[in-house]
């Protein structure tokens, strides 16, 4: 088989940018993501397990049971499993070898140790699998099964009170709020954009505050939704009281400042009300003042007038809110998608020739002779004419053409990498040029 | 940035692996049959115009959540007696899906090339054919790389149309393994499908991902299907019945299908080692309070400690190419050393 080289300009390297648009509507403690519902099939009432949100894997859908291996001492050799219920999950798992891989398995709790002088214990849950716990224990050949694919993303809120405030684990002194120190060291960072980064500012003309002692609203957005970084400016949050806007925060200034933009005069329009983390996927909103006129509404934790720190009450966060709120969170995301574009040419008077069998006239002999020295094909074979003729009852004549149907990529040393088909064969003629453009996303 | 680097040695720091990632596929008649919507006219199966076959989703397919899970399609060979039968229904689509299925499976045969037979064993000698059968067309985003040998079992009800779980023949693929009980031919390996009390029921293509089901299995069976205009065997519904109406009564027979995929997954293993001397100390700015080290709690004679969170794998132009992250950060302290695996996988 002849293969065709890549010209200098038929291999096109070049990156896509895009702004992937996203939508969450909080309403009633359910989050729904890009206006979709959450469906419902025969076996499970959200048949993703992705409420709000994206499911990793699209996998198990509307699965219900539990697909769990037959044991062993069953003598049965095969890797049978015990499907219960009406339709049980797929499940991954890897026979325990030599290599060490291991799947994560489900939730459970261990013991850690840490300190300057390994005096204190915690206790640390979520899912992981120890070594020493499960991989070194079971015999090898064991199944090592995983979660069975319910994994999925979605928004989070939590609101810190005091965010500074520390409380106190195995008689160690620790921040009450783990997530708002994680965030301290990069708002400082990016105080260089805007003041109102900053964990501490005290200035007469933007004011003064101490992160610490504020109650602080944070939204975590995860970065599947928005790529490398959320655009910036992008961001819109909009604050509903029974289907009336009462407030909308935008970064006017592209800086990060989330600022309220309306509705038109109402309480703290201009005002920052918190930052935007672009690159980390975070919202913080400090705002408190009265975006209800006095009206108090359940934003989880007993009746309060709305103000942005109750912003997106009810988002994966356990709280049941009042049906009166509803809170819409937008934004733009940000990917990059490296393209790879090559350009296969099927010049005239190349790429003529088939190695399909019905490319020949059927009942042929294929072999000339062949005995134990010689095997010689017949050369006389006679291609089939497929050239279709305008008239009824009457044989057009031949001419050499091939459907085109693949075009196979080879590294240089000659081994396939890729194949591109085409949805349909495309008729190539002997005197046709034809080049087939080949788009690959990385 | 680092100030320095630690040099990976291939000879003894580098490895690459082989893992079989495989996955437990169960898929129960309930959801091929009756559950969304009404049989036939499930809403989770799709017939096409053409009626060369029927494609079987796990939800029903208008919704964008559903995945495509098998087709279903039906054929006999030309050679087969119902080939010659009277007044047959789309007798050249049947032969067209047979020949389709053995010329990409199987190949060709003698010095005319005739397109092989699927035969009820592992020898391609023209014994034993199953010349009227069904197949299954299993998913690759079910099958991946290609179904695990030994783990196919499908049981198939094969009593009354009314009751047809009455009776149940299990076929397995129990004979097959990595390393036996297998042939390969152009289609990639095939296994044969049986059971100690009914025989072979037909054959199974790891790597295509296909099974065909022989018409014998219900060779007991008159009441196969059972449409408006009557009830009839197998043989009967081939011949007179559309390829979609042998889907559908395929399916009404199907009471449980289940088998293990196989994804190989090719590892290069770094082994990141951090000697007793080397890396006890941080250039992240937490690590000073006020221009002391922190972890020392004031005191100098207190050996330097670090928790180690990320790796970074440098080129020989130190320029960064990867990270790996740490579950839960290390302590790293001059008494200890630390030998790291960084997986790559791909």
């Amino acid at each position: 088989m002849s293969l065709k080289k890549f010209g200098h300009s038929d291999v096109i390297r070049n990156a896509m940018r895009a702004y992937p648009h996203n939508t969450f509507f909080i309403y009633s403690s359910s989050v729904y993501y890009d206006h979709r519902p959450i469906e419902s099939g025969s076996f499970s009432d959200d048949i993703l397990s992705a409420s709000g949100g994206i499911s990793l894997f699209e996998y198990n859908v509307d699965k219900v049971g539990t697909t769990t291996f037959i044991s062993q001492s069953s003598g049965d050799p095969r890797n049978v499993v015990d499907p219960a219920g009406l339709n049980p999950p797929i499940v991954p798992y890897v026979v325990k070898g030599t290599s060490k891989n291991y799947l994560k398995s489900t939730p459970r709790t261990r013991t850690l140790t840490e300190g300057p002088d390994r005096s204190y214990q915690i206790t640390a849950s979520g899912p992981m699998q120890e070594v020493f716990d499960d991989y070194s224990r079971v015999e090898g050949g064991s199944h090592l099964t995983g979660s069975s694919y319910v994994m999925s993303a979605s928004i989070t809120r939590e609101l810190m009170t005091t965010a500074g405030n520390t409380g106190s684990i195995a008689n160690v002194s620790r921040p009450a709020y783990r997530h708002y120190y994680g965030l301290r060291n990069t708002l400082n960072f990016y105080g260089t954009r805007s003041p109102h980064y900053l964990v501490s500012f005290s200035d007469t003309e933007t004011g003064t505050w101490n992160k610490d002692e504020q109650d602080l609203n944070l939204i975590s957005i995860p970065k599947i939704f928005y790529g490398s970084r959320i655009k910036h400016g992008s961001m819109s949050l909009k604050f509903y009281i029974t289907g009336t806007l009462v407030g909308e925060l935008k970064d006017e200034k592209y800086n990060g400042e989330l600022i309220q933009v309306g509705p038109v005069g109402s309480v703290g329009s201009g005002s920052v009300a918190g930052v935007a983390l672009y690159e980390e996927g975070f919202a913080i909103l400090t705002g408190s003042w009265d975006l209800t006129s006095g009206a108090a509404y359940d934003f989880g934790g007993g009746l309060a007038t709305g103000s942005w720190k109750y912003f997106a009450a009810g988002a994966n966060d356990g709280n049941n809110v009042s049906t009166s709120a509803s809170f819409d969170v937008s934004f733009k995301g940000h990917t990059e998608t490296q393209v790879l574009t090559m350009y296969a040419h099927a010049r005239r008077g190349e790429v003529n020739y088939s190695n399909n069998p019905t490319f020949l006239e059927f009942g042929q002999t294929k072999t000339f002779l062949s005995s134990s020295k010689l095997y010689i094909e017949n050369d006389n074979q006679t291609i089939k004419n497929t050239v279709s003729s305008s008239y009824s009852g009457q044989t057009a004549d031949f001419e050499r053409q091939v459907y085109i149907s693949r075009v196979g990529i080879y590294d240089e040393d000659k081994k396939l990498i890729g194949i591109a088909t085409l949805s349909n064969p495309i008729l190539k003629k002997e005197a046709q040029d034809l080049s087939f453009k080949l788009k690959m996303d990385i | 940035m680092p100030i320095n680097y630690e040099p990976i040695d291939p000879t003894t720091d580098v490895a690459t692996t082989r893992t079989l990632l495989h996955e437990v596929i169960p898929l129960t008649g309930t959801i091929v049959s009756g559950t969304y919507g009404t049989f036939p006219n499930d809403d989770n199966i799709k017939n096409y115009s053409h009626g060369m076959f029927q494609s079987v989703y796990d939800y029903p397919y208008l919704s964008s959540s559903a995945n495509h899970i098998f087709d279903l399609t039906a054929g006999y060979d030309e050679s087969s007696p119902l080939s010659s039968s009277l007044n047959p229904s789309l007798r050249a689509k049947k032969i067209n899906m047979y020949n389709q299925f053995s010329q990409v499976l199987l190949g060709y045969t003698g010095s005319t090339n005739e397109v092989r037979k699927f035969e009820s064993d592992l020898t391609l000698d023209g014994e034993g054919a199953m010349k009227e059968v069904v197949f299954v067309n299993l998913s690759r985003l079910l099958t991946k790389d290609e179904i695990k040998k030994g783990s196919v079992s499908i049981t198939l009800g094969t009593a009354s149309w009314a009751n047809p779980f009455a009776g149940t023949k299990v076929f397995t693929d129990s004979e097959a393994s990595a390393t036996q009980g297998t042939l390969n031919t152009v289609g990639g390996d095939y296994g044969i499908l049986s059971s100690s009390a009914a025989g072979v029921g037909g054959v199974v293509f790891y790597q295509a991902g296909v099974m065909v089901l022989t018409s014998s299995i219900w060779a007991g069976t008159t009441d196969f299907f059972s449409q408006s205009t009557g009830t009839g065997s197998f043989d009967q519904q081939l011949v007179s019945g559309s390829i979609s109406g042998s889907a559908d009564a395929f399916r009404h027979r199907m009471q449980n299908l289940q088998f293990n995929n196989t994804t190989e997954i090719n590892s290069t293993v770094y082994f990141c080692r951090m000697p007793h001397n080397k890396y006890n100390y941080s250039s992240n700015p937490t690590y000073l309070n006020s221009g002391q080290v922190r972890v020392k709690n004031g005191n100098r004679q207190n050996p330097p400690i670090s928790y180690v969170t990320t790796i970074g794998l440098y080129n020989s132009q130190n320029e960064l190419l990867a990270v790996a992250k740490l579950s839960e950060p290390l302590r790293k302290d001059p008494t200890n050393e630390l030998t790291l695996r960084v997986r790559l996988d791909y």
